[in-house]
């Protein structure tokens, strides 16, 4: 923790200052979100998000909440710019991910147009990484209505895991249908390898909570649900929503250390591709 | 679950046709997609014939040069209802009566995929096959309740393919229990295609064939000698060498290496086919049927005994002179592989009687062209082992395509040397005939000529 005290001097002209003790759990989120190349990072009194777009359809957004830094300053009201991700991610793994060390991490933004500068630390051993910014874009907002849910379902990760990358890639749309007669969930595929339909039935044991008003499908497109494939491995629970709009709401909660909770959001809109005559 | 045929032309009757079994796995259900990864190796599809005596899985190569076939009784199944009672033995060309359905191996490597996951993962597993229908179900119970289901869809199935083999004529006969042969083939280099496999009076020879490697010299020769303890049971009374695929020799061998099971191995002489079963298990057997190298005429009783006079190929290898004693001799052998050859060539007349009939065990593109002209064979004074010069492991089978057409070129059907794929794809489309593999029903005797040979060196 050297290094937070040399660093002192320079944070008054910081607009944001962010550090903390473990980068890996920040590196392991931010991970998951490397399917596009830049994402917008959020700074607010609430906390950090982090949202990545994909070409409209798909969006994933993860909530730091501010607990999770050991310090968080904002000298504005809300802080924001596209940040290359991949790059960053690179960054803060300089250090590999050896399950015994802990990596410090520090990242400091001047304002519009700064550079981030990412500072690690690890066993007196210093990097200082500088990551290019660019003004950030309009995020779009799935307006995503709580109140406008049909269907509510958490569940356990695990038993999503083995099925998820196993889903038949042939088949351009995954089918998220929620029956009540039989309560179930179903996924399904149609590809080269036939239908394929996995069900999970209400009173299952991995299944906390199942609630919906009505019976409802909805396809959303394979390349794009796919997209949660490693989010769905580092968190244990989900939650699956969907609205009256047939919007995806994927929910999923990642377990820190000290009963901390990471939350990573997708939302993905219904494929309508297929034109019914 | 399943469907029915198609509705509009059927009486209104929904659910399963006579032919439709039902079965349940559930501890087997590893040994099951085992067998299926044993048969991927052999061909592209997975052909299933579900009978009231149990489930049939076969899988033939593009070649025809390799053929699996699993039996399943209906004790090897937790559950097993229905099916109708058609023969297996009767190669039935009309697709109305028979039970045989296909489907693609692709679809069903994915249903049965990673068996050590499959023991953990799912509890049990319901087929429901019809024969009459578009497509076949599979339900996994998965763990926690979740059920997943398969519906696969059935390829247009041309009438059965029934090899006729018969282990009762193979001559010899040796009972591994896998683990040795299968660890002694692992020595072999990983792009070792074929094996050649030589009985002794009280040994197995094996070594890779290199026919088909472009440069012989450059490739390592290795050659491993069981002996005849290490099996269970070891009657080799042919001494002869055959050579065979590895990738559907080993797939066998792999499988029942993972049950622990005993492998039964049946052959004779070049040309004739290399059985290999499963016998030891109540509730289910396998066979696999490899096609192996037929012999060039008169020169099987070359075999491992002679140097090969203008062999000008010398190599490091070590003589064969050790494990060879006991092979030396016998006029007997030789009129028994000669004429074990001579019923090879009867064939098709397309062939030329100098060159070899091949068996094509592998791509027809790597299989070379041994063409070997009598005159060279004469010289080459059949039964005397030549020790002074050692031949190289493998190599004593044949003349370097190079040197042999040379010579000879007027001879040859007008091919240019030295291994010209045309050749080799148009042995494809008849060798196949020359596999005493084959059923008569397969020719097309009847067939109608459309346009007469023109060429007039053929006979």
């Amino acid at each position: 923790m050297v290094l937070v005290r040399n660093e002192a001097e320079d944070d008054a002209t910081q607009v944001l200052v962010l550090a903390m003790d473990n980068a890996k759990e920040f590196y392991n989120v931010l991970k998951t979100l490397t399917f596009r190349e830049h994402a917008e990072f959020e700074a607010s009194p609430s906390g950090v998000k982090v949202t990545v777009d994909d070409m409209k359809c798909l969006q994933a957004i993860a909530y730091l909440k501010r607990d999770l830094f050991s310090v968080f300053v904002l000298r504005e009201e809300t802080v924001t710019f596209r940040i290359p991700l991949g790059v960053l991610c690179e960054c803060v793994n300089l250090f590999g991910s050896s399950p015994n060390s802990s990596t410090a991490l520090r990242m400091t933004y001047g304002g519009l147009g700064e550079p981030l500068k990412v500072i690690m630390e690890e066993g007196g051993v210093v990097i200082r990484c500088s990551v290019r910014t660019q003004q950030s874009d309009e995020i779009l907002d799935f307006e995503f209505d709580p109140e406008n849910v049909v269907s509510k379902i958490i569940m356990k990760t695990e038993a999503l895991w083995d099925q998820f990358v196993d889903l038949d890639t042939s088949s351009n749309t995954l089918a998220f249908a929620v029956d009540i007669k039989p309560s179930r969930l179903r996924l399904s595929t149609d590809g080269e390898l036939g239908t394929i339909d996995i069900d999970f039935p209400a009173d299952s044991e991995i299944i906390e909570k199942f609630e919906t008003k009505e019976k409802h499908q909805n396809k959303y497109r394979l390349s794009l649900i796919r997209r949660v494939n490693k989010t769905l491995h580092l968190a244990q629970k989900v939650s699956i929503r969907t609205d009256t709009r047939g919007i995806l709401s994927m929910q999923f909660m990642v377990e820190q250390p000290d009963n901390q909770h990471i939350f990573i959001e997708f939302f993905c809109v219904p494929d309508t591709d297929d034109y019914d005559p | 679950m399943v469907e029915a045929g198609d509705a509009e032309f059927s009486p209104a009757i929904e659910g399963p046709s006579s032919k439709a079994i039902r079965c349940v796995l559930q501890g087997n259900l590893k040994v099951f997609a085992r067998a299926i990864m044993a048969l991927a190796k052999v061909g592209d599809e997975l052909l299933l014939e579900p009978t009231m005596h149990g489930l049939t899985l076969r899988a033939v190569n593009l070649s025809k040069s390799a053929y699996g076939c699993y039996l399943f009784s209906p004790s090897f199944f937790v559950e097993y209802e229905g099916g109708c009672g058609a023969d297996m033995n009767a190669s039935t060309a009309d697709a109305d009566e028979s039970a045989l359905c296909k489907i693609s191996m692709k679809c069903a490597m994915s249903v049965f995929k990673a068996p050590q996951f499959m023991e953990k993962a799912v509890r049990s597993c319901l087929l429901n096959i019809d024969p009459s229908s578009d497509t076949m179900s599979v339900e996994m119970s998965l763990k926690y309740g979740v059920v997943k289901s398969y519906n696969i869809p059935f390829m247009t199935c041309g009438p059965g393919l029934r090899p006729m083999f018969d282990k009762s004529l193979a001559q010899n006969c040796i009972i591994d229990d896998s683990k040795c042969v299968l660890s002694a083939l692992n020595n072999f280099g990983a792009s070792t295609e074929e094996v050649t496999i030589g009985g002794a009076a009280s040994e197995l020879l094996i070594r890779n064939h290199l026919e088909s490697e472009p440069d012989r010299s450059r490739v390592v020769k290795t050659e491993i000698t069981l002996s005849k303890q290490d099996f269970e049971r070891f009657a080799v009374s042919v001494f002869d060498d055959v050579t065979l695929c590895l990738k559907e020799f080993k797939a066998i061998l792999v499988f029942a290496d993972s049950l622990s099971m005993p492998v039964s191995f049946y052959f004779d002489s070049p040309g004739k086919p290399f059985m290999c079963s499963l016998e030891s298990d109540m509730t289910f057997t396998g066979d696999f049927v490899i096609a192996t190298l037929a012999d060039l005429p008169g020169r099987a009783s070359v075999q491992r005994r002679v140097a090969v006079g203008s062999n000008s190929q010398a190599s490091s290898a070590t003589s064969l002179a050790g494990g060879c004693d006991p092979l030396n001799s016998s006029a007997v052998e030789n009129d028994r592989a000669s004429s074990a050859v001579t019923r090879s060539i009867a064939v098709p007349r397309v062939l030329r009687s100098e060159q070899s009939i091949e068996t094509l065990l592998s791509d027809p593109q790597t299989v070379s062209t041994k063409t070997v002209p009598e005159t060279l064979l004469h010289s080459a004074n059949p039964p005397v082992r030549v020790e002074n010069d050692p031949p190289p492991a493998a190599q004593v089978d044949s003349l370097p395509p190079t040197e042999v057409d040379d010579g000879i070129s007027d001879t040859v059907a007008g091919t240019p040397p030295p291994s010209p794929p045309p050749n080799k794809r148009f042995r494809s489309f008849f060798l196949g005939l020359s596999q005493q593999t084959f059923h008569a029903s397969q020719i097309y005797k009847d067939a109608e000529v459309l346009a007469p040979d023109s060429d007039p060196e053929e006979t």
